[in-house]
């Protein structure tokens, strides 16, 4: 029996360090870096694409939303002629209805707009 | 990176048209609205606009002098002294003065609303103008008086002339009210009658033969209304006309509720023309 051999096991587990391989760092290639580089270069033309698709479809959107505007005068006599006959009729007439209206009230005779001043006739010295 | 300038570049220029074409569409409706209110308003409407103005201020002024008249008035009445008697009397004179200013801008006013108000016999709103301005200068000789300051006697005459000119001023003032709001609702009642007419052109071609029957004895409805309105208006001014022994206070009054039945007629009426659109 040997007994040269130490079975401490606490000096063996402060010494196994010592007897581990050390690993060598590897140093990222050249051709790697340009991959990465390729790879944001992609991702910014994705970002860019997308958000110019975005941008054309919202000037569509907008660019319908103005030309179906009732009240747009480029195209209002194709737009009238769509509306039915008594609608295009009333519109003006229906304005007039209500200013007379609004006429009357002011005619209304129990409510005079400039009464009689609020001042004392009978100012005396007495 | 040129592509993004381009692209962001485009959306400027897109949104700066785009707003452009808005500020066109803004301005050109209260330009409408510009020319329409010229068409409706008379060229009075800056006097009355100036007038208005000027009375709220003089009433304001004269709400403060008749406070002070009353303060002083009451103080000699408790201490019967000579400087009391003093303040007193020029407070009333003052209180006197600025109700005399206030008279004349108010008589001024009501002359510019009765020249703007359509629907008035020119006879008769030629006559109550010139009774407007008779009064007018009544109240300016009043004014005159009053400027030298004035012992207690002298007062007392002024007060005394002054209770005959109240009752002119209100005799004035009530002919114009009678004559604005028979004007008033005869304004209405005529753009009624134009409006039914035109509504009637309009219309004719509009909706079946079923809605054309429908509308007719709509319109024939409205027009009994309006139509039964003319004598009404006959009756209200034949009694404003007819009131040479009779205070025209009396006649606003009286005629107030002539007034009021004509005035829900024609309310009838316009609520009628409002539902013959819907047929």
């Amino acid at each position: 029996m040997k007994q040269s051999e130490s079975q401490d096991q606490t000096q063996f587990a402060l010494e196994g360090p010592l007897y581990e391989q050390p690993v060598a760092k590897q140093q990222p290639l050249a051709s790697e870096l340009t991959d990465k580089k390729s790879l944001d270069k992609n991702k910014w033309k994705k970002i860019v694409f997308f958000s110019l698709g975005f941008f054309l479809v919202l000037i569509i959107l907008s660019i319908l939303w103005v030309w179906s505007r009732p009240d747009s005068p480029s195209d209002g006599n194709v737009l009238i002629k769509d509306e039915p006959i008594d609608k295009i009729i009333s519109g003006p007439l229906e304005q007039r209805v209500y200013e007379l209206s609004q006429e009357l009230e002011l005619a209304d005779p129990n409510h005079e707009k400039l009464p009689f001043p609020p001042v004392d006739m009978r100012i005396s010295f007495d | 990176m040129i592509l993004i300038n381009n692209f962001f570049l485009a959306v400027i220029i897109f949104f700066s048209l785009m707003a452009r074409s808005g500020q066109v569409l803004a301005q050109e409706e209260p330009a409408i609205q510009d020319s329409k209110m010229v068409f409706e308003t008379q060229s009075f409407s800056q006097d009355i606009r100036q007038l208005t103005l000027q009375y709220r201020g003089e009433l304001e002024e004269y709400r403060k002098a008749e406070q002070e008249y009353n303060i002083l008035k009451q103080q000699y009445q408790q201490l019967g002294t000579l400087v009391s008697l003093e303040k007193a009397v020029r407070a009333t004179q003052e209180a006197m003065v600025v109700r005399a200013r206030v008279l004349q801008t108010y008589v001024r006013l009501l002359r510019f609303y009765l020249l703007s108000q359509a629907g008035i016999e020119l006879p008769q709103k030629q006559v109550a103008e010139q009774n407007l301005l008779d009064t007018l200068s009544k109240i300016e000789q009043h004014q005159q008086e009053l400027i030298e300051p004035l012992d207690k006697l002298q007062m007392r005459q002024v007060v005394f002339d002054f209770q005959e000119l109240s009752m002119v001023i209100e005799e004035s003032v009530y002919r114009v009210f009678s004559l604005l709001a028979v004007g008033k609702l005869q304004t209405v009642h005529d753009k009624a009658i134009v409006l039914k007419e035109d509504m009637k052109d309009q219309l004719a071609t509009a909706g079946g033969a079923l809605k054309l029957a429908e509308r007719q004895r709509s319109f024939d409805e409205t027009d009994r209304v309006l139509n039964s309105l003319k004598s009404s208006f006959d009756k209200a001014e034949a009694v404003f006309v007819d009131s040479h022994r009779i205070s025209y206070k009396g006649v606003y009054k009286s005629n107030n509720n002539q007034l009021s039945l004509i005035y829900s007629s024609l309310s009838k009426a316009l609520v009628f023309l409002g539902e013959l659109l819907k047929i």
